[in-house]
């Protein structure tokens, strides 16, 4: 048998294995541990005055007070982690089976929800249709403001009542998310978020008000619904447990900066995609004539180089559709025709054949349509283009009795909207493509 | 009761029983253990569980703790008492979520004086 000053000592090991892991001030953990003692101590002679020896009583007053791991992770929650332990912690299961909530609880959660609805919205956009880098910042965005109204909701469920603070400010963003989906594209999904949380919440309402207002039957639906919504109810249903303001800023940081990443990110220039500097555009006009000088024909060979594609330029969803990474669907090139030159028909013109002039293998190039002077052509298989080739896209003109020169032929490369190059040249000039701010700024 | 009590039910239950009386650690665990009908030594509720739930609602404002002395040789006692807040919490969670009345359970042995 242990002398009792070892088994007290080991009960106190005991103690000692249960805040081994918890950080907190010296004088807490000095009480903590003299209070576990003290409980330990007492099951202690409480085992031995029902007759087991001070070995055994040791070992049950051991094992009925728990094993040290577990406790040892309850007492870090309860001094620690008091977001986690005041939102999710305590009460959630409590509001889980509780039908007392007053109405004005849910125009905070509509205010909350339709938040969280949005931030969907933008970040389903963001991967699936945004450039990697821009998709990624989006996506971190979306995901601190959805962070950010995660807790504020279950914040809000779980009765704290910073969370009514916290959705006030909140509100400016629910406008701010929906202007981002307009921004990006969205225009259905952003009325659709918004509308769908304000109207469940407000639906709920409706649904719930009459029935938590039932002693007063003889008022009419929306006299009681008007009642169930006085915010004082709801003043009266949230505990005033304050969150330590360090936790609510850094809350609203949180917000404030997944809010403005997607737009930061909108406009940030991604490296995975490329530049001007990045595609070489030429143009090269070779001019056929008779013996007195009149044009017969105008060749024009219109060429472009990448140095590197852009990775996913179409986002996620796009490369996925079949696309494949490099997918520019059809990336639209635009050049105008030989002043004098009747419009575009297969007697008068050849082409444009588009051609891999590296391999010598053949690029599809489609007319999609043109109007005086101009014509827009399409490579329907870019996801073919290959950093280092070089793509030609040749039209042979015949050109009218009597014609001696030609005004200057543009030739525009728009790529994705994202930059313009444009090259311009006449009889036995080559040029190379310039960026300009938008296709034509030159020529007819 | 087969499954392990939670944190935050466990809170709960000490919250309603000070709200009855003024209380410290072996006591409310033996009070818990009878209204759950459980041992106190079952695994579903280590007695030990109940100081991290007390200590938790003492810093969120809950309840106040003091310690007394109970003889000589004996480790003194934190005694738990409700502040005014936290028996308006206990009340409204008492009226959401009715305990059963505290039944002592044959094995749940009460702290001695």
């Amino acid at each position: 048998m242990n002398e009792p000053l070892a088994i007290e000592t080991r009960l106190a090991a005991h103690v000692e294995s249960i805040l081994n892991g918890a950080a907190f001030r010296k004088r807490e953990r000095d009480e903590l541990a003299e209070e576990l003692y003290g409980h330990l101590w007492q099951r202690w002679q409480d085992a031995i005055a029902s007759g087991l020896d001070e070995d055994s009583a040791a070992d049950e007053a051991i094992r009925s007070f728990g094993e040290s791991a577990r406790l040892g992770r309850e007492v870090t929650l309860a001094y620690h982690s008091r977001l986690y332990a005041s939102t999710i912690g305590v009460l959630v299961p409590a509001v889980a089976t509780t039908a007392d909530k007053p109405g004005s609880y849910y125009l905070v959660w509509a205010v909350l929800f339709g938040t969280f609805w949005e931030v969907t919205g933008v970040l389903v956009r963001a991967a699936m249709a945004w450039t990697p880098v821009r998709a990624g910042i989006g996506v971190a965005g979306g995901l601190l403001a959805y962070v950010a109204v995660l807790i504020a909701l279950m914040a809000c469920n779980a009765r704290q009542r910073w969370a009514l603070g916290f959705a006030a400010f909140e509100l400016p963003f629910l406008v701010w998310w929906a202007a981002v989906l307009l921004w990006s594209g969205m225009a259905v999904e952003a009325l659709g978020a918004t509308v769908v949380g304000l109207l469940a919440g407000t639906a709920t309402i409706a649904a719930l008000a009459p029935a938590r207002t039932r002693e007063s039957a003889q008022q009419s639906v929306l006299r009681r619904i008007a009642r169930d919504l006085d915010p004082r109810g709801l003043a009266r249903w949230l505990y005033r447990r304050p969150l330590p303001r360090r936790m609510l800023v850094g809350l609203a940081i949180l917000l404030i900066l997944g809010s403005a990443a997607p737009v930061v990110a909108l406009n940030l220039p991604d490296p995975t995609q490329i530049g001007p500097s990045e595609l070489q555009v030429g143009l090269s006009v070779v001019c056929t004539r008779n013996d007195s000088g009149e044009l017969r024909a105008v060749d024009v060979t219109a060429s472009f180089v990448f140095s590197r594609t852009d990775a996913w330029p179409n986002g996620v969803m796009r490369a996925l559709g079949g696309g494949g990474p490099t997918d520019y669907v059809a990336l639209a090139v635009q050049g105008s025709r030989p002043n004098g030159i009747p419009m575009v028909t297969p007697q008068a013109t050849q082409g444009p054949t588009g051609r891999d002039a590296t391999d010598g293998s053949t690029l599809a190039v489609a007319f999609a349509g043109g109007d005086d002077g101009r014509a827009i052509w399409s490579i329907p298989d870019s996801a073919r283009l290959q950093a280092g080739h070089r793509y030609e896209i040749v039209s042979n003109y015949s050109v009218a009795p009597g014609l001696r020169d030609v005004a200057p032929i543009v030739f525009g490369y728009d790529h994705l909207e994202r930059f313009v190059l444009q090259a311009s040249a006449t009889c036995g000039q080559t040029a190379t493509g310039q960026i300009v701010p938008r296709l034509f700024v030159v020529g007819p | 009761m087969d499954r392990q009590i939670s944190p935050g039910e466990l809170r709960q239950l000490v919250l309603g029983v000070l709200a009855h009386h003024d209380s410290y650690g072996i006591e409310i665990a033996a009070s818990i253990a009878a209204q759950l009908d459980v041992a106190p030594a079952g695994p579903e509720f280590p007695e030990g569980s109940v100081y991290p739930a007390l200590r938790w609602l003492e810093r969120h404002g809950l309840a106040l703790a003091h310690w007394v002395e109970v003889g000589e040789g004996a480790p003194r006692r934190r005694y738990y008492s409700l502040t005014p807040r936290g028996r308006r919490v206990a009340a409204v969670e008492g009226q959401r979520s009715p305990k059963p009345h505290p039944q002592r359970h044959p094995s749940a042995s009460a702290a001695r004086p």
